[in-house]
């Protein structure tokens, strides 16, 4: 925890006897920054902001409840404890100074013994707060990074086993988040590619998504049908689901000699396929109910032959529903067309293209759910001899 | 867009009455936590049912989902369901992933839930009557 003589208090006063009195009795204390008017302390806020701000109200120019507003809208100080030190003394006075954005309010002329126990206590919490702030930040970091490993990153082997190109991108809204996608090596015969969304945003869906790819992954190496994978994992993530937290999500297994393409889908958004020289199409017709709500469901199966050059395109919502500042939705028309646009080109080139489409689209609106895009693409042979 | 929540109590008694959940706005991630607070004295009075009333719903998340859901299967334990009423097309399409679970009902109007609940309503007499 920051040490309360490291902290920065700010001191913003048009009058300089104000400033002389406390700065005679904060320097032993803390450091400090003066300012005598609003345009000055925010300047200097901006420029080395502080941990907390002493801010009088009636100056020329701006007056302080301005100062206080703009504080709060700045990156830098918006969590920055502020006090007013005032001569108004009336109610009305205290209530803006409250709705501004202000911390606590003492009444000028005052003694300096209790502007200094108010500037610890409220430097004390300010010092707390960042702490428990950074820890939170810390764990979310390792949490961030022990998720992005359950992703898979380097397809060579399994592009080169199966005669497939694969492209991947998983962006969470949050440092970390609910989607997911895998691909398993089963067999000779039988590449298992999974994606996932799981209900909500933030740590608890990044929980229920580790579950959910933990249990794909042992289901995916053992079971040949995805509409089994599915049911089987729908059983084990709706026992001891108190939250009713789901995932929508859907299972591809590739056999390589034939291009046959099983899949089967648990309430995800349905892939789109490219075939060169046609128009994009939905590769499966319904969504299906999504995996969690309650144990003994079924699955349909969905069978497509794929040939060499074309591609599927598996994401989540967080790319059919981003939306832009004018709170218009990317969605399905805009996908089919951009990937439209896209066709012919690799899996990595296509992934990477689309995200940057839909981040074009999104033009600068804070992404308001997590992004997966997997992209598989089948190349120009099928699966070698003496794979695995 | 914020989420507007009404409650409204359509018949019975505070303790045990029929309840119906107005919904206008935005369900999301950040409007979610306030219905779950909202319902859960509901769910302690409702009974068996609970009926959605989500013409004015315009924007569902999965959070939002989340939330009928765990209320869906509460009234199933109770041998009840979860109604929803008046969707618009695209909460209807959001509604694609939970529609065929049991202990959800989906219906164009109140008026089409009342000719259900009668329907049911006959059924059950008719089996105590000893009819099928």
């Amino acid at each position: 925890m920051k040490n309360l003589s490291d902290c920065r208090v700010l001191l913003v006063d048009d009058t300089k006897t104000n400033l002389d009195i406390l700065v005679e009795g904060l320097k032993a204390d803390h450091k400090l920054s003066l300012a005598m008017n609003g345009e000055m302390a925010l300047q200097i806020a901006a420029r080395t902001p502080p941990d907390l701000v002493l801010l009088d109200i009636m100056m020329p120019g701006m007056d302080g409840y301005e100062v206080c507003r703009r504080l709060r809208e700045m990156p830098e100080t918006a969590d920055v404890p502020i006090m007013f030190l005032s001569s108004l003394e009336e109610v009305r006075n205290k209530t803006r100074g409250f709705e501004a954005g202000a911390n606590d309010y003492l009444t000028k002329p005052f003694e300096m013994l209790e502007v200094k126990a108010r500037v610890r206590s409220l430097l004390k919490a300010k010092a707390y707060s960042d702490a428990v702030k950074e820890q939170i930040a810390s764990e979310l970091k390792v949490a961030r990074e022990i998720q992005m490993g359950m992703l898979p990153h380097d397809f060579s082997m399994v592009e080169q086993t199966y005669g497939v190109e694969f492209g991947a991108v998983l962006e969470p809204a949050r440092e970390v988040g609910g989607d997911l996608y895998g691909v398993c090596a089963a067999a000779r015969d039988r590449l298992v590619i999974f994606l996932g969304d799981v209900s909500g945003k933030g740590i608890p869906a990044s929980m229920f998504m580790v579950r959910a790819i933990s249990l794909a992954r042992l289901l995916a190496r053992d079971i040949a049908e995805p509409e089994i994978i599915l049911a089987r994992l729908n059983d084990e993530l709706a026992v001891d689901n108190p939250s009713c937290m789901f995932v929508t999500f859907i299972c591809a297994v590739f056999d390589p000699a034939s291009g046959n393409l099983t899949i089967a889908n648990g309430g995800h958004c349905r892939p789109v396929l490219l075939r060169p020289g046609e128009a994009p199409a939905w590769a499966v017709k319904n969504l299906g109910t999504a995996l969690g709500f309650e144990e003994g469901l079924d699955f349909e199966r969905t069978e497509i032959t794929l040939r060499p050059g074309d591609a599927i395109v598996f994401y989540t919502d967080g790319v059919s529903e981003a939306f832009n500042p004018e709170d218009e939705c990317y969605g399905d028309d805009r996908l089919i067309a951009d990937t439209a646009l896209l066709a012919g080109q690799s899996a990595p080139l296509l992934t990477g293209e689309l995200l940057k489409k839909v981040h074009a689209f999104a033009n600068g609106a804070p992404q308001s759910d997590d992004i997966a895009i997997l992209s598989l693409k089948i190349g120009s042979f099928s699966g070698r001899e003496g794979a695995l | 867009m914020p989420l507007d929540i009404q409650i409204v109590r359509t018949a019975g008694s505070d303790q045990t009455g029929v309840y119906t959940v107005k919904l206008t706005g935005s369900l999301d991630t950040l409007t979610a936590p306030d219905l779950e607070k909202e319902l859960t004295p509901v769910m302690a009075r409702c009974g068996k049912d609970l009926m959605f009333d989500l013409a004015g719903l315009k924007f569902i998340s999965s959070a939002g989902l989340r939330v009928f859901s765990m209320v869906r299967k509460q009234l199933k334990e109770r041998g009840g369901m979860a109604s929803f009423i008046s969707l618009q097309p695209q909460i209807t399409e959001v509604f694609a992933i939970i529609k065929a679970l049991p202990g959800v009902g989906m219906f164009t109007s109140e008026a089409e839930f009342d000719s259900y609940i009668a329907a049911r309503q006959r059924i059950v007499q008719n089996g105590q009557n000893g009819q099928v």
